[in-house]
């Protein structure tokens, strides 16, 4: 305690004299931490001291625009030894042959106990399968997965469980009937997070959900404003979800410890499911609803 | 948050004195935002001058307001107002006071000034020097080619 006193007991008498390296590793790493990975790994030709430092900044952040930075990203996973507090990796346009890679990043990211997770990949039009390992990690607190993933390949019998998770973001692509698959691994993938406090869902048709019991789910986010298309499939897909939940009407749990409710909505959103979320929100604090035109 | 700092029921006064003799008196409760007070104060209960040996009288100023005032909108717009030096001896200060709110909004601002920049720039605003030799420094270069690319005009 007495030594991490003395280490911060500097003396900076001398304006612009290197005032940076004053500074202990930790709170450069804390500086690199709020960078582009990208303009992090730079810094290692500042100077000898600077050379490794960029490797233990706490964050990895990937703003990805073509194939040809995979290698670069290959190349900071290969080098990283030391444990990742936040992956985010955003990408413009994702093909089929990137996966791969993906599916390694996020592997090596579980290695190092990675406890949030940014994933969104814009523009993408086929299938992104997330390796298993992911929803059975112990370190994942906050999971943010921010374009369409579908969940069909979690298998029935692969149990999701993520007993540090509080906060998990989902956007779902329903297109046609087929998609309502998905909804049952995402019911699993709830249902395998215990201690969750704050659920967002974008895209989201359907009210299973509130039949799980969510003891300690204080913050609810709901996005509804992509308009299902008037489609081919459009009327069956709500006739489904009707039919779930008339089947499970009795067991509709409300929410015992949620305080903030945030609902997206446009002109095509169903207006009963918002009345019934609030049926089962008794102890809410704040209400905020937004159109989006 | 900042209001209820201010009508804090301790009425009781701290005197910090920063390292150019500057005093200031502050509210108890203001001062022990800087953990490196508190444990001051924990170890001798009865002091009533508390030298802050590492600091300006300048930069001490700018981190009671800091305290006093902090809330989302200032934050956005305190980083704005100082250039790199202050703002690493602010650095320098939040860490020695341990004040760890205002140590975070210092390291989101460095990192903002620095983003997209060459190292040449860099070393130029950190007053770093170069002791890579040639040789090492064109490694390095040449590994983190791609990143080196698109950079902004110094």
């Amino acid at each position: 305690m007495a030594e991490d006193q003395q280490s911060k007991r500097f003396c900076s008498e001398k304006v612009g004299d290197g005032l940076i390296n004053n500074l202990p590793d930790e709170l450069i790493c804390h500086i690199l931490s709020f960078l582009l990975t990208k303009d992090a790994c730079k810094t290692s030709v500042l100077s000898k001291r600077w050379k490794s430092l960029y490797t233990m900044a706490p964050n990895l952040h990937f703003e990805l625009q073509n194939k040809k930075e995979n290698n670069f990203v290959n190349a900071i996973f290969c080098r990283r030894t030391q444990n990742i507090k936040k992956l985010k990796i955003h990408r413009l346009k994702y093909s089929q042959t990137d996966h791969s890679n993906f599916d390694l990043w996020i592997l090596k990211a579980l290695d190092l106990d990675v406890m949030e997770l940014d994933l969104k990949l814009v523009k993408y039009n086929g299938n992104i399968i997330l390796p298993h390992k992911l929803f059975r990690s112990e370190s994942l607190v906050v999971l943010k997965l921010g374009s369409p993933f579908k969940f069909q390949t979690l298998l029935s019998s692969f149990r999701p469980y993520l007993p540090s998770l509080k906060i998990l973001h989902i956007t779902l692509c329903i297109v046609s009937v087929l998609d309502i698959k998905d909804f049952i691994p995402l019911y699993e993938l709830i249902y395998g997070c215990p201690h969750l406090e704050e659920l967002g869902l974008e895209q989201y048709i359907g009210l299973d959900f509130l039949r799980f019991s969510l003891p300690f789910l204080k913050r609810l986010c709901l996005n509804y404003t992509e308009p299902l298309k008037p489609s081919t499939g459009y009327s069956e897909i709500i006739k489904f979800i009707k039919e779930k939940e008339n089947l499970h009407k009795s067991q509709l749990l409300p929410f015992r410890s949620l305080h903030y409710l945030w609902i997206g909505i446009t002109q095509y959103c169903n207006m009963d499911l918002i009345i019934r979320v609030l049926q089962k929100t008794p102890t809410l604090k704040v209400l905020v609803v937004q159109e989006k035109v | 948050m900042a209001e209820e700092k201010s009508q804090a029921s301790s009425s009781k006064m701290l005197t910090l004195k920063a390292s150019d003799g500057v005093l200031f008196e502050v509210e108890l409760n203001i001062a022990k935002e800087m953990k490196t007070v508190q444990a001051y104060i924990d170890d001798c209960e009865d002091i009533e001058t508390i030298p802050i040996p590492n600091v300006l009288g300048k930069h001490l100023a700018i981190v009671i307001e800091y305290i006093k005032k902090t809330n989302e909108e200032y934050d956005a717009e305190f980083e704005k107002q100082w250039n790199m030096d202050d703002l690493q001896l602010l650095l320098l200060a939040a860490n020695y006071l341990n004040i760890s709110g205002l140590q975070e909004c210092l390291c989101k601002a460095i990192a903002k000034r620095i983003e997209n920049k060459s190292p040449e720039y860099v070393r130029k605003v950190f007053n770093i020097e170069n002791d890579h030799s040639p040789e090492e420094e064109a490694k390095l270069r040449k590994e983190y080619k791609w990143a080196f690319e698109g950079v902004d005009k110094d």
